[in-house]
């Protein structure tokens, strides 16, 4: 931050000097207003007809705009929403005062991530969904990012009230490394934890202009990752949006006290965005969400191998060896048979007695639930700030920082508590016409995050160690046997005896040696401790001189500083691991037969010093059938590098120890002279191969319409195939070199491609229709089918075959316009949830959010009540994560209008 | 017109919230199933017992034991093999009638009753061993006093077995077998099967024809402490033995025609023409690490490893033992002919004792 300052003091310099020389012009004010509602519009752009110089209307809706140009000249005026009106100006004393009328139209929107380059979104060659601020401001989701669940296409796993995460067209988990997430041109994943942070650190709500979603594979355009989406999300810039605005979000969760009482939803937001001149804005913003999350509380007994396993019956008091899918700590588990050996060792009178009981007696140890050992209390803090200065007329140079902290639980291979989590990200960006150059760095502390499953495990082993815990099990089981009690009574009466001393949950006993365990780092007990950063830099450049075709090329260079003193990757304290990555772009495109087709081809290729570099090819082909109807067509490509923990994690979870790819961690754990086998079949030896990148091709063909300006329909279809699929599969290395049940046995998770190649294909459609009176109806539906999978291949699809939404709203109606409404239903079919934590059936499930807004012109502000899950009918999104019910709430916005 | 729309509008807006609505409940979240054990199906061992004829004195000795039953017949969840004395087994054992039983302390009733049943398993003739040694099973009866000095969990042993089609427990022939019942299973014994009261060691000292035995041992462990006496391991509750005791007929045998039991005391104490080591030696052949009723010795002539042990044969020098079906016997390696198990079966605590008529010779 400190070589930052002087920088700053150099661009208030240059605003200072420049203002004398534009003295000598003509300043024409005005305002812009509502036509209905007589409210003043703020943001409204007010061009010169013919030239590129315009200003946007304050928060007041008064607008202030020097030129050097000669009158009479014509100013242009749009706003979102309305319709364009067209002032001419024949007196430099004239003011200014317009009325624009409310429009609701369809298919108009500006897209920008799909080519890189603006177009209308009726016009883009691939498959893409937007959301702008005025739905963001009337949608029935409690924040904007929850409003991509209701996007074509797209599947959200929800961790927890404030960890979604999405994908589109297959292979979702929670915490996806295939969809890459860009927040204001700066790609959010964690470094070090590997998820993207969008909805929990990045933009403030008042903060989002709009966001983006590509579907499907999208590398050819933004790098490694993208296999399965891309999302952008663009801030407001504060030259357009200015003045205070503020939102007060109050609601109520768990009305039923099913999972929880009754407990309040807070979400506060403020921004203040001020255009100090012509050449200089800033803006700042925080948020802070605090709520009683949801809770993990499936109950369901796992049988756990490893990264496998499936749902089974039986609970802590019918299975002996039950292992509850959000119960932690019972995932340590013996062979009780071999303590009794060691019992009957010591008294050889029970020696034939423990002879005829089974050989595999698998007990685990008395577990917590997630409610017992998380901190249920969510809260999300955000802080962002920017400083915007045009150098020339059309270079802006920004500079901004976005911070923030959290708390909330997340699902990996196991459940994760994110406690006084951090990142900070940082940019500073110079924009011109047809370029931009950018530096930014992502700063990651996982503060106090901690590993539930491994912890809980630990602090079982602080309160009474299994050496001690499972021998006295052992005695009380066969005094109960002995006393001919029934096997399950038997253990239960033993359980009971080995379980005398165990902390009651909450109790001071429970908390002190807890936060004991949970503060140690990892092995020593569950602290991540990752420090891990980003740096990166990028560009890109659109040739405007060359007439034949339209050319553009971009790159960057990023470095990855993995820090998590070993607790997480296989660094040193002190030695962080370095990754270096490189990639370049071009894009050409030509329009042919009079603009009735429109080809681009782009490419790119990106090296990670770890891994061959890789070339992804993009065509794209838009055929203009109508001047509102397209069909498109597109050759994608889209791979990624193993994330940096699938490259260098090495991370004993209590089951076993995660180990990244790199062979530096085969070698650290001698499983290349002495190499692991595979568990289910140890005939079958796993020797080191290195692990390539993983990548999908896929074809899309859609169409576009937009019928009488009424009813815009969508439509495609696509085939994918992925090759070298990332996947972790489990092994075991005995201590003799050869299997052999006596030798000493550690359990790996390895990172390795599976074999042969996997297809998808699947289809959406989605049709809008408005209404009179701002009425609009809409509805899609969409399905993505996995094929051709190998045998025993796990794949994660982890998708539905079928989803639907369908939504009313209205935009305005009733007195002026002032009200609003949405309403929508979503419902996605049942399927096989796979992932390391927990695989099983997941059930389908509906959803149900609406909102009534009114809003107040003459305050620019609105009010809505909203819901999502209106009927409170819990559902949850992933196995192992928590079931969501119904959040009620009520808002006040001020300056959003 | 207008109208017309407002109606349809109005209609189609609440049938598309009221169809929402009511497709817009999830089912409930599957919830954890409980693991149901088998229910126990049949009579309890309660239940046969008392509505069977033959049963009627077992019956008045479960009543007569009172609180001091360390098993509950009647219920139904739990897991005994239950070795059930029909009133012929009473009679056989000399005790013919139910007044005679409620004649007999409750706690004697309750002891002998405990000692007939093997909790914490359904043993069914299938599962019982039928290759020497056999199984070493505790019973529901924990010794009283002075159980201060029995290991913590120590039960009284039980030893069922299968030989040659027949089925014994301990030395006591089973005549009716698995007779699966709610809690367990029932097999009857032809008599009551007694249960010990004192170790082996206990045994030899008070049996007057073993006195010359009981002095090898003393001189077998001069010099020796704790453990390592083999008067203690015959004393110690946990051992499981088996003793091959010489009469004193037999130990005679060894010295000229005549000699004074005084005399032959003082000659195996005499370093002269008895070490220690060699009287320690003798007496370990006698005895193995295991218990070993006469019916549970091979039906043909085999080796059994002794307590004996030389640096070449770890494992203990063995003699060769054998059950017929009516006589066992047993032969020391340098023995010409083999012993006859003149008085077998005498049960104690930690072991089983077999008087012969030879004295078994390693070389």
């Amino acid at each position: 931050m400190r070589k930052v300052l002087p920088l700053v003091a150099v661009l208030f310099m240059a605003n200072a000097l420049t203002i004398a020389a534009i003295a000598q012009t003509i300043t024409i004010k005005g305002t812009i207003k509502d036509s209905t509602t007589k409210g003043t519009i703020s943001a409204a752009s007010v061009v010169i007809k013919g030239s590129t110089s315009g200003t946007y209307t304050d928060d007041h809706g008064n607008f202030s705009l020097t030129t050097k140009q000669t009158l009479p000249l014509t100013l242009e005026i749009t706003a979102v929403n309305y319709d364009l009106k067209s002032v001419t100006i024949t007196s430099a004393d004239q003011v200014v005062s317009v009325e624009l009328v409310q429009n609701t139209t369809l298919g108009q929107d500006v897209v920008v991530s799909a080519t890189r380059t603006p177009a209308r979104i009726l016009e883009s060659p691939v498959s893409i969904e937007r959301v702008g601020n005025a739905a963001i401001r009337t949608a029935a989701s409690p924040s904007y990012y929850d409003m991509i669940t209701n996007l074509k296409g797209v599947d959200v796993v929800a961790s927890s009230l404030t960890f979604k995460t999405p994908a589109t067209r297959g292979f979702n988990s929670s915490g996806n490394v295939r969809v890459n997430q860009i927040m204001d041109g700066m790609d959010n994943q964690a470094p070090g934890l590997n998820f993207s942070v969008a909805s929990i650190i990045g933009l403030t709500e008042l903060d989002v202009d709009n966001f983006e979603l590509l579907q499907g594979a999208s590398s050819a355009l933004y790098g490694s990752g993208g296999m399965n989406g891309t999302i952008l999300i663009n801030g407001k810039n504060p030259f357009k949006y200015q003045g205070l605005s503020f939102q007060v979000k109050t609601g109520m969760m768990h009305v039923d006290q099913s999972q929880r009482s009754t407990s309040p939803y807070y979400n506060w937001a403020v921004r203040w965005g001020q255009k100090v001149s012509d050449r200089f804005a800033f803006k700042i913003g925080a948020e802070l969400v605090q709520a009683k999350d949801w809770l993990a509380n499936d109950m369901r007994n796992y049988a756990r191998n490893g990264s496998t396993g499936k749902i089974i019956t039986g609970t802590r008091d019918t299975d002996p060896n039950y292992d509850g899918v959000n119960v932690y700590g019972d995932e340590t588990t013996t062979n009780l048979r071999s303590v009794l050996d060691q019992v009957a060792a010591q008294a050889p009178f029970w020696k034939d007695y423990v002879n005829t009981l089974p050989s595999k007696i698998p007990v685990s140890r008395t577990g917590y639930t997630e409610k017992e050992v998380t901190d249920p209390n969510t809260v999300n803090f955000k802080v962002s700030g920017a400083l915007h200065y045009k150098l020339g007329k059309n270079v802006e140079a920004s500079l901004s920082g976005f911070w923030g902290s959290g708390n909330t639980v997340y699902t990996g291979s196991q459940r994760y508590s994110l406690r006084e989590f951090k990142i900070g990200q940082y940019k500073f960006d110079l924009t011109g016409k047809n370029w931009y150059l950018r530096a930014y760095t992502t700063q990651e502390n996982a503060g106090a995050s901690h590993n539930l499953t491994v912890t809980t495990q630990l602090f079982n082993e602080a309160w009474k160690p299994s050496t001690t815990w499972y021998p006295q099990y052992a005695l009380a089981y066969m005094n109960a046997k002995l006393a001919g009690r029934p096997d399950l009574e038997a253990h239960n009466i033993a359980r009971a005896v080995a379980d005398q001393g165990r902390p009651a949950a909450g109790s001071d006993q429970f908390n002190q040696i807890f936060d004991d365990v949970r503060k140690k780092p990892i092995p020593q007990g569950g602290l991540l401790l990752d420090r891990s950063d980003l740096y990166q830099v990028e560009g890109q450049y659109s040739f405007t001189n060359i007439k034949v075709v339209d050319l553009m090329v971009g790159g960057n260079y990023k470095q990855y500083v993995l820090n998590s003193n070993g607790t997480l990757f296989a660094d040193k304290p002190g030695e962080p691991l370095h990754i270096a990555e490189y990639g370049a772009y071009a894009q050409i495109a030509k329009s042919l037969f009079n603009e009735k087709l429109r080809l681009t081809a782009s490419g790119r290729y990106d090296k990670n010093e770890n891994f061959d570099g890789r070339f992804t090819p993009r065509l794209t082909a838009l055929w203009k059938l109508t001047r509102n109807g397209n069909v498109r067509f597109s050759y994608q490509t889209a791979y990624r590098f193993p994330s940096n923990q699938q490259q260098f994690i090495d991370l004993n979870v209590g089951t076993g120890r995660l180990l990244g790819c790199d062979i530096s961690l085969w070698e650290k754990y001698g499983l290349i002279e002495n190499a692991p086998y595979n568990p289910a079949n140890l005939s079958e030896r796993l020797y080191f191969t290195p692990v390539k990148p993983e990548s999908v091709t896929s074809f899309e063909l859609g169409y576009k319409t937009l019928i009488k300006s009424k009813l815009l329909v969508d439509v495609y279809g696509y085939v994918g195939s992925y090759q070298n699929f990332i996947s972790r599969r489990d092994a075991v290395q005995f201590s003799s070199g050869t299997p052999d049940p006596t030798a000493t046995q550690l359990g790996y998770s390895i990172v390795v491609n599976a074999p042969g190649t996997v297809k998808t294909y699947g289809w959406g459609a989605s049709a809008d229709y408005l209404l009179p009176k701002n009425f609009t109806i809409g509805g899609n539906i969409s399905s993505d089918i996995l094929n051709d999978v190998p045998e025993g291949f796990r794949s994660f699809f982890n998708t539905p075959k079928l989803r639907t939404n369908v939504s009313i709203g209205n935009t305005g109606f009733g007195p002026k316009n002032l009200l609003g409404f949405n309403l929508v239903w979503r419902w996605q079919d049942a399927f096989f949830w796979d992932s390391d934590f927990i695989a099983g059936d997941l059930p389908a499930y509906h959803d149900i959010d609406a909102s009534i807004s009114v809003k107040s012109p003459k305050i620019k502000s609105i009010i809505k009540l909203g819901a999502t899950n209106l009927l409170n009918s819990y559902y949850t999104t992933a196995l192992g994560n928590p079931a969501m019910g119904g959040l009620y709430y009520v808002s006040f916005a001020y300056n959003v209008l | 017109m207008k109208n017309t729309f407002k109606a349809w509008w109005k209609t189609g807006a609440m049938a598309a919230i009221a169809t929402m609505a009511l497709v817009g409940c999830n089912k409930d979240l599957p919830k954890a199933v409980p693991n149901t054990p088998p229910t126990p199906t049949g009579s309890s061992i309660a239940d046969v017992v008392n509505s069977t004829a033959t049963y009627s004195f077992l019956k008045a000795a479960i009543a007569r034991a009172g609180s001091g039953l360390a098993f509950n017949p009647s219920d139904r969840t739990a897991v005994y093999t239950f070795f059930a004395p029909d009133n012929n087994a009473f009679i056989a054992s000399g005790i013919p009638s139910e007044t005679v039983i409620n004649a007999m302390p409750a706690a004697q009733v309750a002891a002998i009753l405990n000692y007939h049943v093997i909790p914490g398993i359904v043993l069914q003739s299938t599962n019982m061993s039928n290759i020497f040694p056999n199984q070493y099973l505790q019973t529901s009866l924990v010794l009283a006093a002075p159980s201060a000095s029995l290991p913590t969990g120590l039960r009284m042993s039980l030893f069922p077995s299968i030989r040659g089609g027949n089925i014994y427990g301990n030395n006591i022939p089973i005549k009716a077998v698995d007779n699966l019942v709610a809690n367990g299973v029932m097999h009857i014994p032809a008599g009551l099967i007694m249960p010990p009261s004192t170790t082996v060691k206990g045994l030899i000292a008070s049996d007057t024809s073993l006195t010359l035995f009981a002095a090898a041992i003393a001189r077998a462990d001069s010099g020796q402490t704790g453990l390592n006496k083999l008067d203690s391991v015959m004393n110690y509750p946990a051992a499981n033995i088996t003793v091959f005791s010489p009469k004193n007929s037999a130990l005679r045998a060894m010295f000229p025609p005549g000699t004074p039991d005084a005399t032959i005391i003082a000659l195996l104490n005499n370093p002269a023409y008895f070490t220690a080591q060699t009287v320690r030696g003798l007496v370990a052949y006698h005895m193995l690490g295991s218990r070993a009723f006469t019916v549970n010795l091979p039906a043909t002539a085999s080796q059994i490893s002794t307590l004996l042990t030389l640096p070449t044969v770890p494992a203990g020098l063995p003699i060769i033992a054998q059950w017929n079906g009516t006589t066992a016997t047993v032969k020391g390696i340098a023995n010409a002919t083999a012993s006859t198990v003149v008085a077998g079966n005498v049960h104690g605590i930690n072991g089983v004792l077999n008087a012969i008529d030879q004295v078994l010779r390693p070389q």
